[in-house]
């Protein structure tokens, strides 16, 4: 049985279904990160877990324990809300003290825990600070110190890096990895299972043992970070994940000899293996679909290659490790990631080859991949 | 006089503003002066034409207040200023004392009944929340008089005419729907997630209340707690009708009958009122910031 367990959870509000009968297991020490736009459902369905809203449906399972009805302040789960919230007319000590005192520890004891978490998180010199004196990574970490003194069984993080600077952020991002690592191999009775929201794609997937990527009150695809980015289940997950985002292409799927051809606008180009795997799950020998690639996998190759497409530069933008390059294919636009050192000018006419073992098929009508799990 | 270059024209607005506030306060603080400074000017003085706009060491006396206190007239004294004091003037003293107990209770009751009826109307939603909250706001604005008669019978009927219990249940009735107004404003200007928090850290919904939502609202919940002060302090039409004795007779009742007499002694008159409007004005200096807060809150409907 999971550790954490959402049964069906629906959420309505006047007018409008935040989350849709929502299924997720979490296990003991995982750090799960529920990714999507905003207004997605996320925020809900971490509150619903939290306690703070009441599902319209389903049942929220913590340990075999149905808890759908216990108030927030018995579910034993630590929240980090998007604002902080550290309580302004409280030192830093008394507001990582708050919980240890709302249930009565004795004074030596909570003394005793302050500290350690403050150190844990490298604040010692804080704790006699007031919140508003606090820079936006310092009250970072009191909020973290303030969830880990009371080890929970579950944190509950909503957005907790988007008041921070870039630079701030992934700091804070490696550091909340190697507490987690770390409380996992303390192994205190599986007191290091996380539940992140973010729409912060790079948060979610380096963060992540899990991420969820939820869309209109349902998850699309729960699976690792390397799953979500090479095996897409559907053309949400394909586009949401990955920056810049998949190249799309509409066209037609056929069988052609022994290999699977992709044609589009006239125009007809070998799709290898994986398109030989797409028709044959379908049972098709031609089917619309629309053809999916990574901008990292449309390669420019030497004019006139065998089975390459002519395209145009359109523009190019330097990311500083690589160009991305816009490319007209007919009426097609697509972006390429390219080293900069590749010779190409604006207006100039080119060569590119997709790597037929990074794409994908997706059934237009279902927006599923067509190469299902066979991927 | 300043040359046309931006600090001079920020010099010149601030000498603006300086001039205008100086105005605003000679008109709102010059009867209040012209209050005090007769109460301590001797009766044949206050009769001069042109009057006394100091208290000059011929004019100068504290026998009002020795007698508003003591009930006893200074040896020394004019005949006519004997026939001057009316015993009313005696009853100031024990008034204020009745006018601060009741203000104290109906501050209480607004505390105790408002705070958690407007963190309600803050925090929670329910299909007539707006309704409800305008139908109690609009009490507000019906004129005393028009309820004084049905409140007399009210009182008459529970036996509590002339008693000091009376006024406070109706002075906690017409403040309670500002009460919970200024704190409502107050609530919403605070981030729910203080609150969340809260519970997400142990506390029941009760000890959110008092462990979070008090200390953050504290400036909101004094200035309310004040103005149901002062409203209650200063009521006057109720304070009339429905007390007889000095038994709850408040402040305003008894300075309205003192200054119903023709031949009262002025000064007592002056006297009295200063005793009076000494314990707001003192609560107000005292807690000046946070009525300050309290009001430039949103006060948002």
């Amino acid at each position: 049985m999971a550790f954490l367990r959402l049964e069906s959870i629906t959420k309505r509000f006047p007018g409008c279904l935040a989350v849709d009968h929502l299924n997720l297991e979490v296990e003991q020490g995982e750090f799960v990160v529920l990714l999507g736009p905003s207004g997605c459902g996320k925020t809900t369905t971490l509150r619903i877990i939290a306690g703070l809203e009441t599902q319209t449906e389903g049942r929220v399972i913590l340990e075999d324990v149905d808890i759908s009805d216990v108030p927030p302040e018995r579910r034993d789960m630590a929240m980090i809300f998007q604002n902080l919230a550290l309580y302004p007319h409280m030192t830093v000590f008394n507001n990582i003290a708050f919980y240890l005192q709302n249930i009565g520890t004795p004074k030596p004891d909570i003394q005793e825990k302050v500290v350690e978490a403050a150190r844990r998180v490298k604040i010692e010199e804080l704790l006699d600070r007031r919140p508003d004196q606090l820079s936006g990574g310092q009250g970072q970490r009191v909020a973290l110190a303030k969830a880990l003194v009371r080890s929970p069984k579950v944190f509950l993080l909503d957005e907790p890096l988007s008041s921070l600077d870039a630079k701030l952020r992934a700091g804070m991002r490696s550091e909340l990895k190697l507490l987690h690592k770390s409380l996992r191999e303390e192994g205190k009775g599986g007191r290091g299972t996380f539940i992140y929201v973010t729409h912060d794609q790079v948060e979610a997937l380096t963060l992540g043992t899990r991420v969820a990527i939820i869309n209109e009150g349902s998850i699309e695809q729960l699976a690792s970070s390397t799953d979500l980015y090479r095996k897409p289940k559907n053309l949400f997950v394909a586009t949401f994940v990955g920056s810049p985002s998949m190249n799309l292409i509409e066209g037609t799927l056929e069988r052609s000899d022994k290999e699977a051809m992709f044609r589009f606008q006239g125009k007809r180009v070998g799709v290898g293996p994986r398109g030989f795997v797409a028709l044959t799950r379908a049972r098709c020998e031609t089917m619309p679909a629309i053809l999916g690639v990574r901008p990292e996998s449309v390669n420019v190759v030497s004019r006139g290659e065998p089975g390459s497409l002519d395209a145009m530069v359109s523009t190019i933008q330097p990311l500083g490790e690589t160009n991305l390059i816009m490319l007209l294919l007919g009426e097609v636009t697509l972006t390429s990631l390219a080293s900069p050192d590749l010779p190409v000018k604006e207006g100039e006419k080119i060569s590119i080859r997709f790597q037929p073992e990074s794409l994908h098929f997706f059934d237009p009508e279902t927006s599923e991949n067509l190469l299902g799990d066979e991927l | 006089m300043f040359s046309d270059t931006i600090s001079g024209r920020i010099r010149r607005k601030k000498i603006l503003v300086l001039v205008g506030t100086v105005i605003v306060l000679a008109y709102t603080l010059a009867p209040i002066y012209w209050v005090i400074v007769s109460s301590f000017q001797k009766e044949i003085a206050l009769q001069d034409r042109p009057p006394h706009f100091l208290p000059t060491p011929e004019i100068f006396t504290t026998n009002h207040y020795w007698f508003i206190f003591t009930g006893e007239i200074r040896p020394g004294s004019t005949i006519m200023i004997q026939s001057m004091y009316t015993m009313a003037g005696t009853l100031i003293w024990p008034a204020v004392v009745n006018s601060i107990a009741i203000a104290v209770c109906v501050t209480l009751v607004n505390l105790i009944v408002g705070f958690p009826a407007a963190h309600i109307f803050a925090r929670y939603r329910f299909w007539a929340d707006r309704r409800v909250f305008l139908v109690m706001l609009a009490t507000r604005l019906l004129p005393s008089i028009s309820i004084v008669i049905p409140m007399y019978i009210v009182l008459r009927q529970f036996n509590l005419l002339d008693t000091k219990r009376g006024l406070v249940g109706i002075y906690s009735a017409i403040t309670l729907p500002f009460t919970i107004w200024i704190l409502k404003a107050y609530f919403q200007n605070i981030p729910v997630e203080f609150e969340e928090a809260a519970r997400m850290d142990g506390c029941s919904y009760f000890r959110s209340l008092i462990r979070v939502v008090i200390p953050l609202a504290r400036p909101g919940i004094i200035a309310a707690g004040i103005f149901a002060f002062m409203s209650s302090y200063g009521e006057f039409v109720f304070a009339t009708i429905l007390t007889q004795t000095i038994r709850s007779k408040t402040q305003t009742a008894v300075i309205a009958a003192l200054a119903q007499g023709m031949s009262s002694s002025r000064g007592m008159i002056a006297a009295a009122a200063v005793v009076c409007f000494m314990p707001p004005v003192l609560l107000a200096i005292i807690f000046r910031k946070q009525i300050l807060e309290g009001l430039t809150a949103r006060l948002g409907l």
